[in-house]
């Protein structure tokens, strides 16, 4: 354990979602099991005062939840110092087993806890509860992922130790070494990349485009959006960093965000989350269009979640390509390294 | 008119407080220059080992660096990976061989300063570890090298010509 005034901040941060996740989980069942609009008996009352409690304190732990991300991977770039071999966020989480797993459940938790927030600001503008029970049904699928996630970075946090050689990012991500995920997309060509990255985010932006002028194709939107973030994520490692670093070897996705490449990847990773995030709130909207109380509102609300996504995702494509356009590197062959 | 509390009277500093706080910062100036008059190599803030693609200002004491015939350099955070790259030049630094090389410069570990690497004496396995982990420690004679080997649990010494990718390999699957 290394007492760090960030990692503290991180403990809490997961500790205050967890214990506040539990409170809300616990009547989010009640409310699944007895929810009746139509009632007039105590227990509704209770629970319809509760709601309001609830979402109010869940807007604010998912908004904790989304900002916790940037804070995990902040933390382990700025502990880099204290580990030999480290040079960025990278070999930070090399450090022990828990890294990594902490930080690909932050991810997924990030994209729920999007979500959730979402849908509860759809279920506040009806005035008879309309999304209700699916609002705590997602609740208490996600509790349990926030729950494990407090346990893995415990564990992260409490397993590092200051004597470990760590691994440099330059071994994690280079394409000499055949075992491990990192390596492998690293080893990835970087033109045909190139073109599927372009390719995909063309029919990505079109559909949204399309869905926001006919309000049609919602759900195609919603896929392509969550099929271009993970594109997104491989291309940052085969070739996007090839040029933001200048290097034909440095393929690392997280020396990106550090001051000396002006904390760029911070800017990179929040229009790419907010994107996905947005394109697939689209997808989980879309079902409710038809409910009576959200006519009115939800298709706007829909159109606006989409062009705000079109346009995260047209601002990541531009940041990306204004960096290879001003790059000094020019992968002119097929044989890249 | 209002009274001057004492806490008013304590907040407002004196003119010999500001003279000499003035006088620390031209201090703290001088000091800085001084520092910088030392003649060293100009690392810039932007460069990078082109093996590794760490920033080799942050590890002054183990900075390597080659020079290539036609005048480009490169900084490397350690003899370890400036060995790699003359191994593999192609691989790192496309359009450039390893019989374009002019100068390859380590730092002493003892002295601090630029030695040339091919007259260095380098010292392998000791508990002494570099940014990048194990690694080849330089020093200009042999006396120091074998002073370190014997505090530092070294291995053996070994010259320029000894380093061989297997040495390099060896270091980097070291626990």
């Amino acid at each position: 354990m290394i007492l760090h005034p960030t990692v503290i901040a991180n403990l809490l941060a997961v500790y205050v979602s967890s214990g506040m996740v539990l409170y809300a989980v616990y009547y989010g069942v009640q409310i699944l099991r007895h929810w009746d609009i139509q009632s007039g008996h105590e227990l509704q009352l209770v629970l319809e005062r509760k709601t309001y409690l609830i979402s109010t304190l869940l807007a604010y732990v998912f908004g904790l939840q989304l900002l916790s991300l940037f804070l995990f991977i902040f933390t382990a770039d700025s502990l880099t110092p204290l580990f030999v071999g480290a040079m960025c966020a990278a070999g930070t989480l090399n450090v022990d087993a828990f890294g990594y797993p902490t930080l690909a459940l932050k991810i997924f938790n990030f994209t729920l806890a999007g979500l959730w927030l979402v849908l509860n600001y759809a279920d506040n503008q009806g005035y008879d509860y309309p999304l209700i029970k699916k609002k705590y049904l997602l609740l208490a699928f996600v509790a349990p992922f926030i729950i494990l996630e407090s346990i893995l970075e415990s564990a992260y946090f409490l397993n590092m130790e200051a004597d470990v050689i760590t691994s440099c990012c330059g071994s994690l991500f280079s394409s000499e070494r055949v075992t491990g995920i990192g390596s492998e997309i690293a080893s990835m060509p970087a033109l045909p990349m190139i073109w599927v990255f372009y390719g995909v985010m063309l029919c990505t932006l079109a559909s949204g485009i399309f869905f926001y002028l006919n309000n049609r194709g919602g759900y195609l939107y919603a896929a392509l959006s969550l099929l271009m973030f993970i594109i997104s994520l491989i291309s940052i490692v085969s070739f996007i960093s090839l040029y933001i670093y200048e290097l034909p070897t440095h393929h690392c996705p997280f020396c990106i965000i550090m001051e000396e490449y002006h904390y760029l990847g911070y800017l990179l990773y929040i229009l790419l989350f907010g994107a996905v995030v947005l394109g697939i709130g689209v997808g989980a909207l879309t079902p409710f269009r038809q409910v009576e109380s959200l006519q009115f509102m939800l298709s706007g609300f829909i159109r606006k979640l989409a062009l705000t996504s079109i346009i995260l995702y047209t601002a990541f494509t531009a940041l990306v390509t204004y960096e290879i356009a001003t790059s000094s590197l020019v992968i002119a062959y097929e044989v890249v390294y | 008119m209002r009274a001057l509390t004492p806490k008013a009277r304590i907040a407002r500093p004196t003119v010999a407080k500001i003279l000499f706080s003035l006088a620390l910062l031209i201090m703290l100036f001088s000091m800085d220059m001084s520092y910088a008059d030392e003649p060293e190599v100009t690392i810039k803030k932007t460069d990078r080992c082109p093996v590794c693609g760490m920033f080799v200002y942050k590890y002054p004491k183990w900075v390597a660096q080659i020079i290539f015939k036609d005048g480009s350099y490169y900084f490397y955070d350690g003899a370890k990976d400036m060995f790699k790259h003359i191994f593999d030049t192609m691989k790192y630094t496309p359009g450039k061989t390893a019989e374009n090389i002019k100068d390859i410069y380590v730092t002493d570990y003892y002295e601090v300063e630029l030695i040339d690497a091919k007259s260095a004496f380098f010292v392998i396995g000791s508990d002494v570890l570099g940014p990048m982990g194990h690694e080849l420690l330089p020093f200009k004679d042999q006396e120091s090298a074998q002073e370190f080997l014997e505090d530092h649990k070294g291995k053996s010494i070994i010259r320029f010509q000894d380093v061989t990718p297997a040495v390099i390999e060896s270091l980097d699957h070291r626990t």
